[in-house]
């Protein structure tokens, strides 16, 4: 029965554990970089060269606002650049965003760790990673200068002052940027006024995402309207990843739960030998002595089950308002875009599914056992000791 | 007197073994309704063997046995099982009572297998334990009993499928003087008063002492058939 109990537990806590994983990986790739949905330049995912611009994209935005299901929304203009410092160059995406607008869509504001988020008074301000800072040796006020083509194809340089210095907690996606404010990039690519690279829109319901999607095609038809799940389809190859190591580990355990249950069942059985050489010895057949051991062992499971349930319940329940801390891990967690604090998914269909699973399992491993018990012969039984 | 049981000739040889065992080596024995018959002899002369192929739990290596008019040799397992629940009664030297039933579920069980109506088992597991003396442990366990109260219990169980007789190998040998004096004379009783056939194996003169038909086995052969009493 302990073997019921824990092995049921820790499936249904492994699933949830890393659906609460995924779950938080999407979610945090959705609320603090791809938003859920974007517009852009037909030609702008192919080649993202300056040139690829939405002309009307003030306008867009404007327009959009009498959509009610969007909740933030804001332009961005992008370009790659080289970023050069006292200590190196290197390659870098550099994002003009909107300060007020950006804050509320992906909360960068937020996750500023030194210095300061744009506020209007900085002169030249840009933002950096914290992983970069570390490797360029920038500190706040460091100057630093980028070197970009423009949308004529000239070479344009810029400089900055380090504002501030972020980490959202997903340091592979944070070493490729940086931000400067919206309208020092835009005027310094070329673009006119009310022009931008990258409308980003977050919903307030995103069960809604195709109606919103919709929307927005329809005022910009000329554009590339695009869900998360098409910016970001590494989320789906993830949540593949993550689904088939569960199955390995359901595998293992249902494995390890079935040598639980036989080795269980057979000491029963070996315990009771003279008890069943008895009963078959005063007219118990072999099918009512298979069926006694196959139903013990269901009972036992159907007994065990419930409680491996309930605790698993309650555990995960615990867990997804507390968090599980992996505190230890969480570089590497920071690097796969998944915070260090976890919270497990109750997931009811998982439940009903692996609990149907362990009871089978339960049964077809009580059929050996079962089975001994069935080929006893009941002179021989009687005469152990 | 009806015969009830017919062996004849009988052989029996253990062949698991390096060197082959002839446990029983020719016997031939009637047993006719209403005795009370002992089956005595040092160990290893062959009375747990005759008695497990008198009760169908072992089959001879040659002859037959015929109880009750069916020629138990010819049964295959299934069928064996049946006659066992239909025909005997078993009591074992160890009671082997099920520890986790009560006295009364203890008797009762059996006529659960033969699908008796609940009436019906409470009436005969009433009237069964009042004959061996435990109406009062009837809700008791076996681990609450003493070893001659367990050996009544076994005693009632032997007795609730209405068996045509009872088999017992030994059944005093983990008992006392006054427990053994006393499941004989319900033994004797129930035989007496009620015509039950008991044949049973044994070394204890106690015994030996009060059967009416005293059998002694000697190297597989039986060697004197006593009938002490009328």
């Amino acid at each position: 029965m302990g073997a019921v109990i824990l092995g049921l537990w820790s499936i249904l806590f492994a699933t949830s554990f890393s659906a609460g994983m995924i779950s938080a990986m999407i979610e945090k790739g959705i609320r603090h970089q791809h938003s859920h949905l974007q517009i852009h330049h037909n030609n702008y995912q192919k080649n993202k060269e300056a040139k690829h611009f939405i002309e009307d994209a003030e306008s867009i935005l404007q327009k959009s606002a009498s959509d009610e299901n969007i909740q933030a929304s804001a332009a961005r203009v992008t370009t790659q650049a080289m970023m050069n410092t006292t200590k190196g160059v290197r390659g870098i995406q550099v994002i003009g965003v909107q300060a007020e607008r950006e804050a509320q869509l992906t909360d960068i504001d937020q996750f500023i760790i030194t210095g300061k988020y744009f506020d209007g008074k900085q002169r030249k301000p840009i933002l950096v990673s914290k992983g970069i800072a570390e490797k360029m040796k920038l500190k706040e006020s460091t100057k630093l200068v980028l070197t970009f083509q423009n949308t004529l194809g000239d070479i344009s340089t810029l400089s900055f002052r380090v504002a501030g210095i972020f980490d959202t907690g997903n340091a592979m996606l944070d070493d490729t940027r940086v931000y400067v404010p919206f309208k020092s990039l835009q005027t310094a690519l070329g673009l006119a006024e009310g022009q931008a690279h990258e409308l980003a829109f977050f919903l307030k319901d995103a069960s809604e995402l195709e109606r919103s999607q919709a929307a927005l095609a329809a005022i910009a038809p000329r554009l590339h309207v695009q869900s998360w799940e098409d910016l970001a389809p590494e989320f789906r190859v993830f949540e593949e990843q993550f689904r088939i190591s569960i199955y390995v580990i359901l595998f293992i355990i249902m494995l390890a739960l079935i040598f639980g249950i036989i080795n269980t069942m057979l000491m029963a059985v070996l315990e009771r030998i003279r008890e069943l050489g008895m009963l078959m010895a005063v007219g118990m057949n072999k099918r009512k002595v298979f069926n006694m051991i196959l139903t013990e062992t269901v009972l036992l499971t159907l007994i065990g089950a419930p409680i491996g349930i309930l605790l698993a319940w309650i555990s995960i329940t615990f867990f997804s308002e507390n968090g599980i801390n992996l505190g230890a891990y969480a570089e590497g967690l920071s690097s796969m875009g998944v915070g260090h604090i976890i919270r497990p998914v109750f997931e009811p269909e998982v439940f009903f599914i692996t609990s149907i699973m362990i009871i089978i399992t339960a049964i077809l491993a009580a059929v050996y056992p079962a089975y001994k018990a069935v080929k006893l012969k009941p002179v021989e039984a009687l005469r152990r000791a | 007197m009806s015969l009830i049981i017919d062996v004849n000739n009988i052989e029996k040889t253990y062949t698991e073994t390096a060197v082959p065992v002839h446990a029983l080596r020719g016997v031939d024995l009637q047993i006719e309704a209403g005795e009370f018959t002992a089956i005595v002899g040092p160990s290893g002369s062959g009375k747990s063997t005759l008695l497990n192929i008198i009760g169908g739990l072992d089959v001879p290596s040659t002859g037959s046995v015929v109880v009750n008019g069916t020629d138990i040799s010819q049964l295959n397992a299934n069928q064996l099982i049946d006659f066992r629940q239909k025909n005997i009664g078993f009591v074992f030297q160890a009671y082997n009572l099920i520890p986790v039933l009560t006295a009364k579920e203890n008797v009762e069980f059996i006529m659960l297998l033969q699908g008796r109506s609940k009436s019906e088992r409470d009436a005969r597991v009433k009237e069964l334990l009042e004959e061996v003396g435990l109406m009062d442990k009837m809700d008791n366990r076996p681990t609450q009993l003493s070893g001659g109260q367990q050996q009544r219990v076994a005693v009632a169980r032997a007795l609730a499928s209405k068996p045509s007789f009872v088999l017992a190998d030994e059944p005093t040998a983990n008992l006392d003087s006054k427990s053994t004096a006393n499941l004989l004379d319900i033994m004797l009783k129930l035989n007496q008063e009620e015509g039950m056939t008991f044949v049973f194996s044994t070394h204890d003169q106690r015994v030996i002492d009060r059967a009416r038909r005293v059998l002694t086995l000697e190297d597989g052969k039986i060697v004197s058939d006593i009938k002490t009493k009328a």
